[in-house]
């Protein structure tokens, strides 16, 4: 073990506040380009970078989900967050990626390909560059999946929460639509 | 905020030994000579996992532990005993009463410190 | 660490010469009174703390001598010493010996010759059987280094009605570091099991990033299905957990049992998985190349030759792959003896268990599967459907009941059976709770056979009381559901007062199954080949409308109901209407429905993957797979389908008594009637 990870882990044990939250944020991301918005995700997250293939449709799901591919012999799903965001479909083009995210949502692993417009950089983004996000107010778009708002050469960075994006209430609502009930 | 960590012994060495490791990692230090002094020490300040002594005056290791593990309020405290060699009865009876795991003197200090880090809450 | 030692050792000889002036004031007492205890027990604990502040000041030899003396007192208070001369002046010279010691490491003597003598002149007393008692570190289970008391926690788990699990696990290979990985994964496992030892350490665990590969030493409620399902939840990408038998000791050894693995093939399980995926790609990659237009329109013959060879060894290989998964049913039967022995005696029963076909190999992800609903069939039959002794002697049966499990083949299935001869399902009360259900009207006349299988409906059970083993909520729809997850089917049989029998058909894997590749609009669907019975270009007369609403296809005579696979999956382009396309006629559970598509594209054997975790579960469809261009085709659930179908008409009011249909209406359900479903006996 290596006794200096436990050095810095044992006082960071107290309740965190809204402040903290966002301050574990700090750390690198991939930004990418989603319409005009510049998004970020947590690059430990991130397995690999893909360019975009032939997607195939499962009938059933949600919309946002475009389908399945094949990533070396597995199938995994890929999901359209535009779509899911109501900015109007990716449209595949020279720039167009797939981003293979690996996150766990109760307690699964989950592997999942998020379409992007064009993927921009690493950036690290330092606590006091972020910030909770923002408040839209009622009926404006849903923030449930925005982790906060970093800044990053200049550049404001909406900090995406992978597990919102299919969130468990989505998730539901898929396998609702999904098995027709 | 730092963790804290109740360790009961009636060796001064040891005492010393787990004392200086452990603040130097940052953790908060309490220290009971005994197991009746040690309940009394959890009592007041709730540790967050306990290094108990096996063979000790007054209340051993055991009998502290036992205690500990049937009380409600002190139940989901991590108890680690602190053992020797040839105190196999005693450890059998520890396990018996709840203990969560065991160290064996002499102790290793990675040893000691990756039972802490396994058993803490975080 | 230097100052920490620098000042432990400080401590400790101020400590060990208050401790070395303690004991030797306390012998002198001792030999005054051999008989005080108060004193004796003084003695163990003032020796026994020295031993334990030697050792921690890292001082080996002194803690070594500190604990003989703590073993002669210990004797001489258990009385199998006797207190003489020769045994204090050992003791004393002992304690001189050690005090000159300290004295010399307070001086920076790196040496301490008198420590040895110490060491020799207690063993002197000790004798030689003194070395059976501290023996400590010994070969664990399985190759696990136990630690001095991981014996007595085995033993205490043990006691404690643990079962004692060997558990194997691998790091996704995509983890490049495993060690947090593993950590994360052991707290995880807490929550679960009460963890003895771990290989590597968990002190150490960097050899994982060589290894990749956890082995974890446990004690658990939890079944090993139970576990293996969080840990694979957890993150773990290969699992293999066999029991660890410890029943070698007696109860009052003090030394490590030496258990053995039981019930286990010892299969390198994500050896065999990648190896597996690999010849999945080796085949897809084989198929891919033999399907390049340059490649087949190739007119040397020694080239086809080639190709064919390279194509015939590439099956055979995904063949002698797909049976290094393959595991015989035993150890599954073996753990179930274990839970009817269990149950039996918790509910007073006598039950005798028999086993045939144990050397059938199944694949070893459909045994897993299995596993739960078998202990809930097993639970069932002693719950409920076997009688207690006294009623079974009323009856006029022998006192001790029968379970047989039995694993046979047939056709190109496995059936393992679970039968009791118990008092058999009570058909009143199943026909009571599917009609306060609302499954059957009442009066309704209904084939046994169905009626049997509405055991396997949720909501009905026929048990009056629930009991803690069976009334956990796993009802035999759960069993169904799992089965037929896998493409299975389960079918039960009873005859009252002589016993019930329950068949679960699997398939023999769940790996790779033949499929027809249809094309509908500019999509492709892979229909399992076993489910379809025949293709069919319908002539347009032979589409008939009922009800004016549902499109039937007259086959032969009988009646078939149609259902475009463009529609169901709403495929934009594709055909809908039968008499343009083409029907492929399959049969799903008991029924026949014609699916519509545009055309059959290709034979092509498949390997099944999941649809993704995260999608949920998509409606009609059981799976994907990889096609040989290297895109992912949709597996069609026939099951489902035909199931939907059926429902379908009957919402369609009195679709059955149609005059259009009347010749066919019951034929419509069955053609060919296959007994795969309903076992009658």
């Amino acid at each position: 073990m290596n006794s200096a990870d436990l050095e810095t882990r044992a006082p960071e044990a107290g309740g965190a506040g809204v402040q903290d939250a966002v301050r574990l944020l700090a750390g690198k991301y991939i930004t990418f380009r989603l319409a005009r918005e510049v998004y970020g995700i947590e690059v430990l997250k991130v397995r690999e970078l893909i360019r975009v293939m032939e997607i195939t449709r499962v009938p059933g799901t949600k919309a946002f989900v475009r389908g399945v591919i094949n990533l070396r012999g597995r199938v995994i799903p890929v999901v359209d967050p535009r779509l899911k965001f109501a900015m109007g479909e990716v449209t595949v083009g020279d720039q167009t990626v797939i981003i293979v995210v690996q996150y766990e949502a109760d307690g699964e692993e989950l592997t999942m390909g998020i379409l992007v417009d064009e993927v921009l950089e690493v950036s690290s983004i330092a606590a006091e560059n972020i910030e909770p996000p923002p408040d839209f107010g009622a009926g404006a778009i849903d923030t449930a999946f925005i982790l906060g708002v970093g800044k990053a050469a200049k550049q404001v960075v909406l900090l995406l929460d992978i597990s919102g994006v299919l969130s468990a209430e989505e998730q539901e609502q898929v396998s609702r639509v999904a098995t027709g009930e | 905020m730092a963790k804290s960590i109740l360790i009961v012994d009636d060796t001064e060495t040891v005492l010393m030994f787990e004392r200086t490791l452990l603040r130097n990692r940052g953790f908060e230090i309490r220290v009971a000579r005994n197991g009746a002094l040690a309940l009394q020490e959890v009592e007041k300040s709730r540790p967050d996992l306990i290094l108990l002594d096996i063979m000790m005056p007054e209340l051993d290791g055991v009998e502290t532990c036992r205690r500990l593990k049937a009380d409600p309020a002190t139940r989901d405290i991590p108890v680690l005993m602190v053992t020797t060699k040839g105190e196999s009865a005693m450890v059998e009876r520890a396990f018996q009463a709840g203990c969560n795991d065991y160290l064996t003197k002499p102790i290793d200090h990675l040893e000691l410190l990756s039972k802490i880090q396994t058993y803490l809450p975080r | 660490m230097g100052d920490v030692d620098d000042a432990v050792l400080g401590v400790f000889l101020r400590e060990g010469a208050e401790k070395l002036a303690d004991l030797n004031a306390l012998l002198l007492r001792l030999e005054a009174q051999p008989r005080d205890h108060v004193v004796i027990s003084d003695l163990v604990r003032t020796a026994h703390n020295l031993k334990g502040g030697a050792g921690t000041a890292g001082l080996g030899p002194i803690a070594d001598a500190a604990h003989r003396i703590e073993e002669v007192v210990l004797r001489l208070r258990d009385g199998t010493m006797a207190a003489d001369s020769t045994v204090f002046d050992a003791l004393f010279a002992s304690v001189d010996a050690l005090e000159a010691s300290l004295s010399d490491l307070t001086r920076g003597a790196a040496e301490l010759p008198q420590v040895q003598r110490v060491v020799q002149a207690m063993d002197r007393l000790l004798g030689d059987d003194r070395k059976a008692a501290i023996a400590s570190d010994a070969r664990g289970p399985a190759g696990f280094v136990l630690g001095e008391y991981d014996h007595v926690r085995i033993k205490v788990l043990r006691q404690r009605g643990k079962c004692l699990l060997r558990v194997e696990l691998s790091p996704p290979a995509t983890e490049a570091d495993p060690v947090p990985w593993a950590r994360e994964l052991l707290r995880r496992l807490r929550r679960q099991a009460e963890i003895v030892a771990t290989l590597p350490a968990e002190v150490d665990l960097e050899p994982l990033g060589a290894t990749r590969r956890l082995a974890v030493l446990c004690g658990t409620d939890s079944g090993s299905a139970v576990l293996e399902a969080a840990l694979i939840a957890a993150g773990a990408e290969q699992v293999a957990i066999a029991a660890v038998d410890t029943q070698g000791g007696t109860d009052d050894t003090d030394r490590a049992p030496r258990p053995r693995a039981k019930g286990s093939v010892k299969i390198e399980l994500s050896r065999v998985d990648g190896l597996l995926d690999m010849i999945g790609e080796l085949v897809i990659a084989q198929s891919m190349a033999a399907n390049v237009p340059e490649i087949a329109c190739l007119s040397s013959r020694r080239a086809r030759q080639c190709l064919g060879q390279v194509t015939r060894i590439t099956r055979d290989l995904q063949d002698a792959g797909l049976r290094l998964r393959m595991v015989p049913v035993r150890g599954l039967f073996q753990a179930m003896a274990r839970t009817v022995r269990d149950l039996a005696r918790k509910h007073g029963k006598e039950i005798r268990l028999i086993t045939s076909g144990d050397d059938v190999e199944l694949d070893r992800s459909v045994v897993e599967r299995i596993t739960d609903p078998m202990v809930h069939l097993v639970r069932n039959a002693v719950d409920h459907g076997i009688e207690t002794p006294s009623e079974r002697a009323a009856g006029g049966k022998g006192q001790a009941a029968t379970i047989t499990l039995a694993a046979y083949h047939q056709g190109g299935s496995i059936i393992v059976e679970v039968k009791d001869d118990g008092r058999g399902l009570d058909r009143d009360a199943i026909r009571a709770k599917a009609g306060a259900l609302g499954l059957i009207r009442d009066g309704a006349t209904i084939r046994d056979a169905d009626l049997l299988n509405l055991i396997f409906e949720s909501g009905l059970s026929t048990s009056a009381e629930v009991t803690d083993t069976s009334g956990r909520g796993v009802g035999l729809d759960i069993v169904r559901r799992n089965v037929e997850a896998m493409r299975g089917r389960v079918s039960v049989a009873s005859v009252a007062t002589r016993g019930t029998s329950i068949k679960m058909v699997l398939p023999l894997t769940l790996a790779i199954i033949d499929g027809m590749l249809v094309g509908c609009g500019a999509e492709r669907y892979i229909i399992p080949t076993m489910a379809v019975v025949e293709s069919i270009r319908p002539l347009p007369e032979a589409v008939v409308s009922v009800a004016g609403r549902r499109e039937m296809l007259n086959v032969r005579g009988s009646l078939l109901p149609l259902v475009s696979l463009s529609q169901l999956f709403q495929v934009e382009g594709g055909t809908l209407d039968a008499s343009r396309g083409l029907v492929v006629v399959v049969e799903g559970i008991g029924r026949s429905v014609g699916l519509i598509v545009d055309s059959v594209l290709a034979q092509q054997q498949v390997v099944i993957k999941s649809i993704g975790s995260g999608l949920g579960r998509a409606k009609y469809l059981s799976g994907a797979a990889i096609l040989p261009d290297g895109k992912v085709g949709l597996i069609v659930n026939v099951d489902e389908i035909t199931v939907a179908s059926a429902q379908d008409a009957a919402a369609l009011p009195d679709a059955a008594q149609s005059p259009d249909a009347t010749p066919a209406a019951g034929a419509v359900s069955n053609p060919e009637p296959r007994e795969v479903t309903n076992e009658q006996r």
